[in-house]
């Protein structure tokens, strides 16, 4: 018999896998029950989604982009030139663009494997198995002892070492504490939370159980944004299987030991990743940050200590008890343990999730793992950390991944996004585009944050707008600093960093935008100008017929030419040409 | 206990464990190193505005220090350039959002910064001294000003985007030219012996003269011409300033002891050096009186003349010899419309002036060039003359060529420039070049006065502390920035005469800086929906006379507007000016961080709630530090006010859009106390203006009576803040706040009236309280003593209480009581036999100490909100509440334990809780105990459910709260709920308290009333006695017995029993501060004194005596007091014996030591009052929602 998987991830949703499922589900074969039809998550081949894995007696097949009449063909067993084309992978050989082998999947080992919503399928591929170890034959403090020794740091971004974490919230009294996932990710450009529980929540959520039995409490709470419906799904459907499958609920796999587990649907605010403003929402609070201390540890949610931690760690968890600490520890670098997952995106050839083992350096990742950036293209640098990372030129693409070394260039490791930027990237233009993504996400409490970066920001839009002035990097150096250290939580001291960053490393774009009004990326469309290469031109008019302001001139077979006086640089035309006639300049 | 030692700014400090590096900073007494806007003493830290950073050694961040915790071994520098850049920064920042003004754009405009906005205010009540005291703090010159300012502060006036500027000068020649007539002698301090010389006694000399003179300095004018008044007596036309006039307004300076020097030139006719030697200081105010030349060929010629020499000459009498003769005037600014107007009335033929650009261009005032060309004067534009022609002595005209305009010039106007072969010929007889005047410095500049000039010959000195180059020479006025306007020179001398006070005192030249102000006109267009709403009359315009009869005189040609006009005009003023600008935090950490007030940045004009009667939300002035959020939400339990949107986009705002008026506040103000900038304020016009008087008061308005500032100035209260006795800032409710407003609303009685014919007539004083007298002997002659009801209401003070029972019970032998104990059923005496008096045995303070507390019967949220937040305090110091209420109430997330009875049921569910705690007493529990038990033992579960509607569940709980309770335990009753009571409550809550014994010395009884001073009055012996009496009194009244009744500040009208009760009587007297219902019934109606203006002795209903002295006058000739005394006096009774037994009460009163003596055990009977009301049948009882007062 043949079974056919389908990535329904939002990835592959977002590249037409509904179609390809409901395709497959009304073919006659499928009705049948000849061939059987599933779902799973993301592979991390996000670039080639739809993916379809067909598994029959003799071997596992991969493909990628699968259209819905490929579908049908694969279903009927048909194997042509066409459908060898888009295979990526058979059995556990070598997938062709070797984009999985140079990965170790721990957190996302059953993303693209297993159904999701299966705890069937969970359990068959070891899942449970380190709860039940941890509850039968771990006391709570071995619990906490073992994930203080795997090295295992917080991978929402901050990179706490999570041992010491649950050991402030265990030994804080009792009886009423809390874990938190936090499952509100919103860095532009960052999915990974959202694969992971989408692909495979049961992971997370015995993480989560792991910790409460480690720390002494019995509530939990997964705070998600209202974003992700997929993963919401998927979180409610399994916590009702782990409650019928004993996993949840009272007395625990038949211990003494109970923990309940809530979702909590979060609106989108992007500050609520911040732990007092998460918590402050969970408790039907306006989401805004307070001082610490009190840590959460301390004083969190309703006043009880609480431990949050993010999905990523919380997944991390189970492999870590089931194969020890050791194990984990044996991956990565002196002080940045075990794998981390990194969403790649931007101007990558292969973009889309994987994980691999900390200390890899940043090019293998660009390079080797993401397929470097396209045909004709230059790799100038990589912006890490979300809107509080920052961006690290291409020069420095031989730095291993690890916390310290990434803190080091002013960008953080955060949850794990990674932008790969090109020679048409402007880093003014990424600086003024993560920064107007935080000024807006602002909470507003605080006078630097809510103001401050509004004010940087118009400093940077007049820069890309070619109205730069002298003493604007002065201006925007002097504000980041005072943002920096007078903002009460994380997005107000980490906002500056995509400023900062880019200013250390490319002060020269800045400088160009202010004093020549010269773009160098080409791509702040103020500072851009538009231009005909005679030599080039064929005078098939098009761009003439294209320009919404008609300022192109020239007649049929005759060289073109383009008023710059009237040219509103919308780049139609430069878009439009098919001889690359029209040149920026 | 143990310290740390702190090290801040290198001191070494010993700090708490725990507390944060602001309190300690506090403690120490170095707070003010510590700025703060986000943080209220009131509240847990909430940081935000990051004002209070300061600096650790060895930490990169700065740490906010209203929540950072000391810890050891920190050094901390709360001063040093980083933290005053960053906290610079944050106020520059702030302000970048800030589009709002502090001052009004009309103060701020004028060069003298006269309070304009403050003297519309006083001038639209019609205190026109007032005003004009106002302006005299700034400019001198009122009547002068009033005439011929050029009104900097109408042009920037922001009622033109809605119609017309505010007339504001006339409004200021109105009030001055009513203080011509009204002169008022003021008073120079003692002389500081220092002498000074102005040299020049024209407006800038003569406004240093009277500020310097106001300092107590002996001050000398030197002036080179006959008589005083520069400019102002030779340049302008006696049509626009009449002599006696100005010689008025110099006089008004002169008599305050300065020593003038006419006809004397100071550098000719007495050496500079002399002055320089004899002085210690001198002011140059010279002026600029030197007509410039035009340039134009054969301008020697006799028939030309610049227009400063003309009018003067004019002044001087010279004969011209005008009449009949062809005028040109050269130029387009207010000399040269003076000089075409008088050449018109001394008769010249015509006048033509000559103006090289536009009208548009032209300095001169808009209203005198309409003037002028009303009375005849022709303006050619675009012309310039060229050369003089002449036949010999007779001039024949004047060659002139055209202009055009060509590009702007450093001034700003268009230049303009010659067109090509357009001479031509202007014939005329005289002409006179209005151009421009120069300073005339002979005899002052040289070797030995080293004064240094600038190139265009005025003497070089600096604009804010007016020194020049030689020590203790000062110098302003036209002779430094060459010819400019009055108002300009009069700004100038007053900024001198600060500067030498300074400098002839402390020896340092001061330099004179308006403070800091925001700046709406820096954030962008203004738009009229931005305006507040505005009186609708249109500008008025100055009467001027005839045209025809200008001509032929030199008589004033404007006149004043009519009174009523001037209210009407300066009541146009929109009071752009923020109410806070005075008390603003922010403004003044703005002045002490030196901030500019140039913003740059974007911002949006958000819309101003101007919905609330009394509150006004203007989001553009808030810093978003949520003290107000976090009052209403976290002190009060009210949460009408959030934070809306995200980034800079976020604003504090009533939720979903809404004004405050549709939320839930209450409108207690404590918002706006809490606001450290303007964003929230208090409405209404005595709070524009600057408190006069602050009295520390109390608010008797309900029997809470807290304390309070109330801040009064002219136009009655300015605002009141809530205030503890420790000064330290606490709450009030919309009662204490508003209170007083709603009590003034509608018209106050200030004259008796009498009933004649039927109709009520005012009257005098002494005919009004002799017919009250006599009706009432009359009454008590017919049907006896009994037959008369003498009543006070619940607001009366003791002392008021104290003559109204001296009234009743002496004079008239009446039944004497409060129409508010009937209505509240007595339970002011119920306790009575079982502590030998009946009141709370607990004051408010030991309210905050309990750890359980008991609310029994009423929502305290509702009566006085200040209460339920002190409960709420309570709470979150770990105290547990149990609420047993008809109802579920505002105090529903506090309380642990609810129980919700059926109205008037109380009693029942107390009766259960006592027998419940009898019966589980282990072993004997004596007979009392036993009959109390026995009495109780219908108090069934069964009948709760049935009767009361209360499920069993609840009661365990509360009563499982009330065995488990640690120190102290606080019950609550409301004796006066609108809500009814049930029987016997208060016995078995004093029941209840006594079994829980032992229990903390603060444990107790707290009985509270809204009817203010209920305990007051019945210590002033102002109630019945005793229950005998009172139910005596109260069946008399049900029963209709009374004949007739003096009432004083009672309204009946709202009780249909009693109301009904008073229907009938034979003679009515009522003493009010409105005219009420009663009141429109009465005989004799006499005018009352009402809450801040009565002061007094009162009792707070937890038993603690307060005393208050009135802070605002009474309006009326007599008090409540006076006038029952005179009627007293009428009757002949002896008032002395009354006030020393008085006297003696409250001396003893102590209630809650009385009641805390004893306790005797009487057998309650509980059951349910079934006249309670429900939630919506007490919404119509007068007291409920404390908000609104009756008014009586």
């Amino acid at each position: 018999m043949m079974k056919m998987v389908v990535g329904t991830a939002t990835c592959g949703v977002a590249a037409g896998a509904n179609k390809v499922l409901e395709r497959l589900k009304n073919l006659q074969a499928v009705q049948s029950g000849e061939v059987s039809v599933t779902e799973t998550g993301c592979i991390g081949m996000c670039f080639m989604e739809p993916l379809v894995q067909v598994v029959d007696c003799s071997s596992t097949r991969l493909y990628g982009k699968v259209t819905p009449e490929l579908a049908e063909k694969l279903a009927a067993g048909k194997a042509d030139e066409e459908t060898e084309s888009h295979l990526l992978k058979v059995d556990q050989e070598t997938d062709r663009l070797g984009v999985l082998d140079r990965q170790k999947r721990i957190a996302l080992a059953r993303c693209g494997l297993v159904e999701p919503s299966s705890i069937d399928e969970y359990v068959a591929t070891g899942g449970f198995e380190a709860l039940d170890k941890a509850i039968r034959f771990l006391t709570p403090e071995t619990v906490v002892k073992e994930v203080l020794d795997s090295g295992l740091r917080g991978r929402g971004g901050g990179g706490f070492p999570t041992g010491r974490k649950w050991s402030f919230a265990a030994a804080q009294p009792g009886p009423v504490k809390y874990v938190i996932c936090n499952a509100d990710e919103g860095d532009p450009g960052a999915f990974m939370d959202r694969s992971l529980l989408e692909g495979d929540p049961y992971s997370v959520l015995e993480g989560m159980v792991i910790c409460g039995y480690a720390i002494g409490a019995s509530y939990g709470y997964v705070y998600c944004r209202a974003e992700y419906p997929k993963a919401l799904v998927r979180l409610g459907q399994a916590i009702e299987a782990m409650k019928k499958g004993g996993y949840l609920g009272n007395n625990i796999m038949g211990s003494t030991f109970s923990f309940e587990i809530k979702v909590k649907e979060g609106a989108g605010a992007f500050v609520c990743g911040e732990e007092t403003a998460l918590i402050a929402s969970i408790e039907g609070r306006r989401g805004m940050p307070r001082f610490r201390p009190p840590f959460p540890a301390v004083k969190g949610l309703f006043g009880k200590p609480t431990n949050i931690n993010n999905v990523e760690t919380f997944a991390n968890v189970p492999w870590i008890i089931a194969n020890g600490a050791a194990a984990f520890a044996a991956l990565g670098t002196e002080r940045s343990k075990g794998t981390k997952v990194f969403a790649l995106a931007g101007k990558v050839q292969r973009g889309g999730l994987v994980e691999v083992p900390m200390g890899m350096t940043i090019n293998e990742l660009v390079m080797d793992v993401g397929g470097g950036v396209g045909e004709g293209h230059t790799f100038k640098a990589v912006q890490m950390g979300g809107p509080s990372g920052g961006c690290i030129p291409a020069e420095m693409g031989d730095l291993s991944i690890d916390y310290e070394n990434i803190v080091k260039t002013g960008a953080i490791m955060g949850s794990g996004g990674v932008v790969v930027l090109d020679d048409t990237t402007c880093m003014v233009d990424v600086a003024r585009y993560f920064l107007s993504f935080t000024q807006a996400e602002s909470c507003g409490k605080c006078t630097f944050c809510r103001i401050g970066s509004k004010r940087m920001l118009e400093i940077l839009e007049r820069i890309t707008a070619g109205h730069g002035e002298e003493g604007d990097i002065e201006r925007l150096l002097d504000l980041a600093e005072k943002i920096q250290s007078s903002s009460l939580c994380g997005l107000g001291q980490t906002a500056t960093n995509p400023v900062l960053t880019t200013i250390r490393y490319f002060r020269h774009e800045y400088e160009a935008h202010i004093r020549d009004k010269k773009c160098p990326a080409k791509s702040c469309a103020a500072l851009v100008a538009y231009e005909v290469v005679p030599e080039k031109c064929t005078g098939c008019t098009l761009c003439a017929k294209a320009c919404p302001v008609k300022v192109i001139s020239g007649s049929l077979k005759q060289v073109h030419h383009i008023d710059k006086q009237g040219c509103i640089r919308c780049g139609k035309c430069y878009s439009t040409c098919n001889f690359d006639a029209i040149i920026k300049v | 206990m143990d310290t740390l030692k702190i090290n801040i700014d290198g001191v070494l400090y010993d700090a708490l464990p725990n507390e944060t590096i602001m309190s300690l900073a506090d403690r120490v007494g170095i707070g003010d190193r510590i700025p703060r806007l986000c943080f209220d003493p009131a509240l847990p830290p909430y940081t935000s505005c990051y004002v209070c950073v300061v600096e650790q050694e060895g930490v990169g961040k700065l740490l906010p220090a209203c929540s950072t915790a000391v810890a050891p071994n920190m050094v901390l520098h709360t001063q040093s350039q980083r933290v005053e850049s960053a906290r610079k920064t944050a106020l520059e920042l702030l302000m970048s959002n800030h589009p709002a003004d502090c001052v009004a754009p009309c103060s701020r405009g004028c060069p003298a910064g006269v309070d304009v906005q403050r003297y519309l205010a006083q001038a639209r009540n019609g205190e026109y001294l007032d005003a004009v005291r106002t302006i005299r703090e700034r400019n001198p010159l009122p009547v002068v000003c009033g005439r011929v300012c050029v009104r900097k502060c109408e042009d920037v006036c922001r009622r033109k985007y809605l119609d017309d500027a505010v007339g504001i000068n006339m409004v200021k020649r109105t009030a001055s030219d009513w203080w011509i007539d009204h002169p008022y002698d003021e008073s120079t301090p003692t002389s500081t012996g220092k002498r000074i010389a102005i040299v020049g006694g024209g407006p800038a000399g003569l406004t240093a003269a009277y500020f310097l003179r106001m300092k107590g300095h002996e001050v000398t004018i030197y002036e080179a011409q006959q008589k005083l008044g520069g400019m102002l007596r030779w340049g302008i036309p006696d049509y626009r300033l009449p002599q006696d006039i100005l010689d008025f307004e110099i006089n008004e300076i002169i008599r305050l002891g300065v020593e003038v020097h006419t006809g004397v030139w100071v550098g000719k006719d007495i050496p500079f050096e002399e002055i320089r030697s004899k002085y210690d200081a001198v002011y140059l105010s010279l002026g600029a009186q030197l007509g410039s030349e035009a340039h134009i060929k054969g301008e020697e010629h006799p028939g030309v003349m610049t227009g400063v020499e003309f009018l003067d000459s004019v002044k001087k009498g010279h004969d011209l010899n005008i009449a009949g003769r062809r005028v040109v005037v050269v130029g387009g600014g207010n000399t040269a419309i003076d000089a075409s107007r008088t050449a018109l009335r001394l008769g010249a033929e015509h006048v033509t002036i000559l103006y090289r650009r536009t009208r548009k261009e032209m300095p001169a005032n808009p209203e005198e060039i309409v003037a002028a060309e009303e009375e005849g004067v022709r303006i050619e534009f675009l012309i310039a003359p060229l050369e003089v022609q002449a036949v010999g002595e007779t001039l024949t005209g004047l060659i002139c060529e055209k202009m055009q305009l060509g590009e702007p010039d450093a001034s700003g106007r268009r230049r303009p420039v010659p067109v090509p072969n357009s001479n031509h010929m202007v014939t005329c007889d005289i002409v006179i070049g209005a151009i421009g005047q120069k300073v005339d410095l002979s005899g002052l500049t040289g070797e030995s006065n080293p004064l240094t000039v600038t190139r265009w010959n005025t003497v070089k000195a600096d604009e804010l502390s007016s020194v020049t180059s030689i020590p203790g020479v000062f110098s302003g006025g036209d002779c430094v920035t060459g010819p400019a306007v009055v108002i300009d020179a009069i700004g100038a001398g007053r900024k001198a005469a600060l500067s030498i006070d300074q400098y002839v005192t402390v020896g340092q030249p001061h330099a004179v800086v308006e403070p800091f102000s925001a700046r709406r006109e820096n954030f962008g267009e203004i738009r009229k929906a931005e305006l507040p709403p505005a009186a609708a009359y249109k500008r008025h315009h100055l009467p001027s006379i005839d045209v025809n009869e200008r001509l032929s005189t030199f008589e004033e040609v404007e006149l004043s507007l009519e009174d009523h006009e001037t209210v009407e005009e300066a009541g146009r003023c929109l009071s752009c000016g923020c109410s806070a600008a005075p008390s603003c935090e922010l403004r003044a950490l703005c002045e002490r961080y030196g901030l500019s007030s140039t913003v740059s940045g974007q911002t949006v004009f958000q819309p101003v709630d101007r919905a609330h009667p009394f509150i006004t939300i203007d989001p553009n002035k808030c810093i978003l530090c949520t003290k107000c959020v976090r009052t209403c939400g976290d002190i009060l339990g009210v949460s009408a006010l959030g934070l809306v949107n995200r980034g800079f986009d976020t604003v504090i705002s009533p939720a979903l859009g809404k004004t405050l008026m549709e939320t839930s506040c209450v409108s207690c103000g404590n918002c706006v106390d809490a606001c450290p900038t303007g964003a929230l304020s208090f409405k209404g016009l005595a709070r524009t203006d600057p408190a006069q008087k602050s009295v520390t008061s109390l608010c008797t308005l309900c029997g809470a009576m807290c304390s309070m500032e109330v801040a009064t100035n002219q136009f009655g209260v300015s605002f009141r803040t809530a205030k503890g006795a420790d000064g330290k800032r606490t709450h009030l409710c919309g009662l204490g706040r508003f209170g007083y407003e709603v009590l003034q609303s509608g018209e106050r009685l200030k004259t008796p009236m009498i009933r004649r014919h039927g109709a009520l007539v005012q009257c005098s004083w002494d005919e009004a309280l002799k017919a009250a007298a006599e009706g009432m002997q009359r009454v008590r002659e017919q049907n006896g003593g009994k037959s008369i009801l003498v009543s006070g209401g619940a607001y009366l003070s003791c002392e008021e209480a104290s003559v109204v029972a001296q009234l009743g019970r002496t004079a008239l032998g009446a039944r004497v009581g409060s129409l508010a104990a009937v209505a509240d059923d007595g339970d002011v005496y119920s306790l009575d036999e079982v502590y030998g008096a009946t009141g709370s045995t607990v004051s408010y303070d030991d309210l905050e100490a309990a750890s359980l507390i008991l609310v029994v019967g009423d929502d305290p949220m509702e009566r006085n909100p200040v209460t339920a937040a002190r409960i709420r305090r309570a709470v979150r110091n770990g105290a547990k509440v149990i609420s047993i209420m008809p109802k579920a109430s505002s105090l529903r997330w506090l309380a642990s334990v609810r129980v919700e009875n059926h109205p008037g049921a109380e009693s029942l569910v107390l009766g259960w809780l006592v027998r419940k705690i009898i019966e589980r007493r282990p072993g004997d529990v004596g007979r009392e105990l036993a009959v109390v038990r026995d009495a109780l033992s219908d108090c069934t579960e069964n009948r709760l459910a049935q009767e009361a509607g209360v499920a069993e569940g609840h009661l365990e709980a509360a009563f499982d709260a009330l065995m488990k309770a640690q120190g102290s335990v606080v019950a609550m009753y409301a004796i006066d709920s609108p809500h009814g009571r049930s029987p016997d409550s208060t016995i078995l809550l004093a029941q209840l308290l006594e079994l829980l014994r032992p229990a903390d010395q603060r444990s107790g009884l707290l009985l509270t009333q809204n009817a203010a001073n209920l305990m007051g009055l019945k210590t002033a012996g102002m109630l019945p006695e005793d229950k005998e009496e009172y139910v005596a009194f109260a069946e008399a009244i049900r029963r209709g017995s009374i004949r007739a009744a003096w009432l004083v500040r009672e309204s009946p009208s709202a009780n249909p029993m009693l109301s009904q009760a008073l229907a009938r009587l034979d003679f009515l007297v009522v003493q009010s501060t409105v005219m009420t219902e009663i009141a429109s019934r009465a005989d004799v109606v006499l005018p009352a004194t009402t809450h801040l203006e009565t002061g007094g002795t009162f009792v707070r209903c937890d038993g603690t005596i307060m005393r208050v002295d009135p802070a605002l006058p009474n309006p009326a000739a007599m008090t409540t007091t006076d006038a029952i005394e005179k009627v007293l006096q009428l009757l002949q009774v002896d008032m002395e014996a009354g006030h020393a037994a008085m006297a003696q009460r409250l001396a003893k009163c102590d209630l809650r030591l009385a009641v805390k003596g004893q306790f005797r055990w009487l057998l309650p009977r509980p059951g349910v009052d079934r006249s309670s009301r429900t939630d919506s049948e007490a919404a119509a009882h007068p007291y409920i929602r404390s908000k609104i007062p009756v008014r009586v």
